[in-house]
């Protein structure tokens, strides 16, 4: 084709040449369809000769067949009744068969009584545009497709991460915003190191499974959030990605700690009190002849009193057990304030009762559960004895239309980090037991979920000095 | 929506005369048929409509179960009938609902008294000795071309790439003018079109019938316009000077002509 376009002469652009060699191609047929001429290079296009095209093809000789039914259906009608059309896509035939792709503008000429002589089409070769476009609407299907994969994803409880070779954050569905604490819009398309806090554990624990390969979950700690989570985290080749999947197991290992936990301080709370009425008692039996009466009766009180601290034990192991399993309702009567205190008073052992400093009102009735309050007051008092020298206040007063109990001492107080997690089942504020008090680490747990169930609140008052915790009921 | 605004019927000539019901082919809609109906306007009522899914239709009413095949169209142009109460209904098809026209009189042939098939085809694809102008491969090939959606206007890759253009305007502003088609309907009844198979209907026809054949026709060629005269009991053929597939627009003089000369 080079050659047709060299012209060496006196520049002259002959309106021959220009039709000839322009780079559209051109055609013009009659109303049956004969074509009467056509430019070089649309023949050129078509690796047609004139001879063979011009007087002897009619277009439709020239159109891949839908374009043949669409030229009769749409494009002949539409010539007829505005005279022109614009922008129509098609396919002409080539000489050996192939296809095409050409953009068509025609113009309808009629003579001067209004019959249709001939039909001027210009032919854009759109090989390129066509490509373009198929890409266009592959690339979009493919869009979709994923837009639907990722609507999938959404609905998945596990979260889903996918990591690109570069390192940056594809995709996460919501699963894993939930899990890893962030929003997909602020960390797409940013590393996965800047983005998630601890990333670079993962990264460096977990294992990539080859595609196809199972990979194996491994459980680590995650985040710099305040709260720590544990993630189990998968990671598989996902071809250009690694797709990583995630389950917050935070709960999961919370509940074993508890299980351990409780088997430990269970095991230890039990065998101490049975420790010291084992001992008393083979004393007894071995070296009976040699007491008096004194030695004993003291011996025999020991085995009585860590009898009587293991079933209490028993008891609040069977109780909070109890209050796990069922909804443990308390029995809500009216009584008065104290006669809650008199009976906490008699519990108190005998050596302890003048630390006690009490203050009641004659009267003041309040509603709830008399023993189980009972339990709960008595429970501070033994722990205010317990961690304390001085004296301890126990004291009743009307607070914002309750009837507010306080137990008040003078020792220690709890740390400020721990008073949150005081009223948790088993937190014991001295786990090491180095000041030697024991304890299941129950006790206030117990008392906050029967208060609750007596509709009552229970907290703790900050104090400069000392503890003081309260306990709020509803009046009768 | 009742039926005439569903199908965008348009009426006129005298309110008391014979209905001459005009149903235009795949491809455009009832501006077919300016050329043709208007000089028939003073001697019969003339009823234009377009079909489900063309023209000015109401293209919620397409459903593309019930238009699954020409039947659908044909039950439309009954329904047509018995809202207007057209009777002793002159029915002129053209390309393919000449085929509606055929399935329609065969379901109530006491509703019309002729019929006018333009370009006729009952099956436009060869077969077992049949020639309907078309191999299997080029009608498959039609569809692909239709699916792939880079046959016909340059416009409908926009829908296609896009989605729905949320600018109206866009459809506004389309140089062609008429004839504008939503191209997945277009594509849905060409499929349709170009795969049915409509000639054990023709024998069930008992009306009158004119079959118009033009020369030079792609579509319908000669050989499938004389096997509808063949098949079609009664009917009268009439080889038309006119080139392609559309008289009514190309030729409307002729056409004119030989419809009242039936007539």
């Amino acid at each position: 084709m080079e050659g047709s376009r060299q012209d060496t002469g006196p520049l002259h652009e002959s309106a021959e040449d220009l039709y000839e060699n322009a780079p559209v191609g051109y055609l013009s047929f009659v109303p049956d369809g004969t074509i009467v001429r056509a430019n070089r290079t649309l023949l050129t296009w078509l690796s047609l000769e004139h001879d063979d095209v011009v007087g002897r093809l009619r277009l439709h000789d020239l159109l891949a067949p839908g374009s043949r039914i669409y030229h009769e259906t749409h494009v002949a009608p539409l010539l007829q009744m505005q005279d022109e059309v614009h922008e129509i896509a098609g396919e002409l035939l080539r000489g050996d068969g192939t296809r095409l792709p050409v953009l068509l503008n025609a113009v309808l000429v009629r003579d001067h009584s209004g019959e249709a002589r001939v039909v001027r089409a210009t032919f854009l070769d759109v090989s390129e545009r066509r490509r373009y476009e198929r890409e266009l609407l592959r690339a979009r299907a493919e869009a979709e497709a994923r837009a639907r994969a990722a609507l999938t994803l959404d609905h998945v409880a596990e979260g889903v991460l996918l990591v690109g070779e570069d390192g940056r954050i594809e995709l996460l569905n919501a699963a894993a915003e939930a899990v890893l604490g962030v929003a997909a819009a602020e960390v797409a398309g940013r590393s996965a190191a800047e983005a998630l806090p601890g990333w670079e554990l993962v990264t460096s624990r977990v294992a990539v499974a080859r595609r196809g390969a199972l990979p194996a979950p491994e459980v680590l700690p995650f985040g710099g959030r305040q709260e720590e989570r544990w993630l189990s985290v998968a990671a598989i080749d996902a071809g250009d990605a690694v797709a990583y999947t995630f389950r917050d197991v935070t709960a999961e290992r919370d509940l074993d700690r508890l299980r351990t936990e409780m088997v430990a301080i269970v095991s230890h709370e039990l065998r101490t009190p049975l420790t010291g009425a084992y001992g008393a008692a083979k004393t007894l039996l071995a070296r009976r002849a040699e007491l008096d009466d004194a030695q004993q009766t003291a011996l025999l009180e020991l085995v009585v009193d860590q009898a009587e601290r293991l079933a209490r034990i028993l008891d609040q192991i069977l109780l909070t057990s109890a209050l796990d399993t069922s909804n443990l309702d308390a029995r809500l009567l009216a009584f008065e304030a104290h006669e809650v205190v008199d009976a906490v008073l008699q519990g108190v052992a005998a050596g302890d009762r003048g630390r006690v400093i009490v203050s009641v009102p004659d009267r003041l009735a309040v509603q709830g559960d008399l023993d189980r309050l009972r339990q709960v007051i008595a429970n501070l008092v033994d722990n205010a004895l317990k961690y304390s020298d001085g004296p301890v206040r126990l004291t009743v007063a009307e607070h914002d239309l309750s009837a507010r109990f306080t137990v008040a001492d003078e020792g220690a107080g709890i740390p400020a980090a721990d008073r949150d997690r005081v009223f948790e089942k088993f937190f014991r504020l001295d786990p090491a037991q180095r000041r030697g008090i024991g304890g299941t680490g129950l006790g206030l747990y117990i008392a906050r979920e029967l208060v609750q169930r007596m509709g009552g609140r229970i907290g703790y008052l900050p104090r400069d000095r000392g503890t003081c915790f309260y306990v709020d009921l509803p009046p009768a | 929506m009742g039926v005439t605004e569903r199908n965008n019927v348009t009426l006129a000539g005298p309110v008391r005369g014979q209905p001459m019901l005009f149903a235009h082919g795949f491809g455009c809609d009832q501006a077919m048929w300016r050329h043709v109906a208007p000089a028939f306007e003073d001697d019969y009522r003339i009823v234009l409509f377009d079909h489900v899914g063309a023209g000015k239709s109401d293209l919620a009413a397409y459903d593309r179960e019930k238009y699954s095949t020409l039947q659908g169209y044909a039950d439309d142009v009954l329904e047509l009938c018995r809202e207007l109460e057209l009777h002793d209904v002159i029915f002129v098809g053209h390309s393919v609902s000449a085929m509606i026209g055929v399935l329609a009189a065969a379901a109530e042939p006491g509703r019309f008294a002729k019929l006018v098939l333009i370009g006729p085809s009952p099956r436009y694809v060869d077969e077992d000795g049949y020639v309907g102008g078309f191999s299997n491969d080029d009608i498959q090939g039609v569809l692909e071309a239709l699916d792939d959606n880079y046959l016909g206007w340059s416009h409908t890759y926009a829908p296609a790439i896009m989605g729905r253009p949320d600018r109206p305007e866009l459809q506004e502003e389309l140089t062609n003018s008429f004839c504008r088609t939503d191209p997945a309907i277009a594509r849905h009844f060409a499929r349709v079109t170009f795969t049915s198979d409509n000639r054990a209907d023709l024998g069930r026809v008992r009306t009158p019938s004119l079959v118009l054949q033009c020369s030079h026709d792609v579509i319908a060629p000669d050989a499938v316009g004389r096997y509808v005269h063949e098949h079609l009991p009664g009917s009268v053929f009439v080889q038309l000077e006119a080139s392609g597939h559309c008289p009514n627009l190309s030729a409307p003089k002729e056409t004119v002509e030989a419809i009242r000369a039936f007539l």
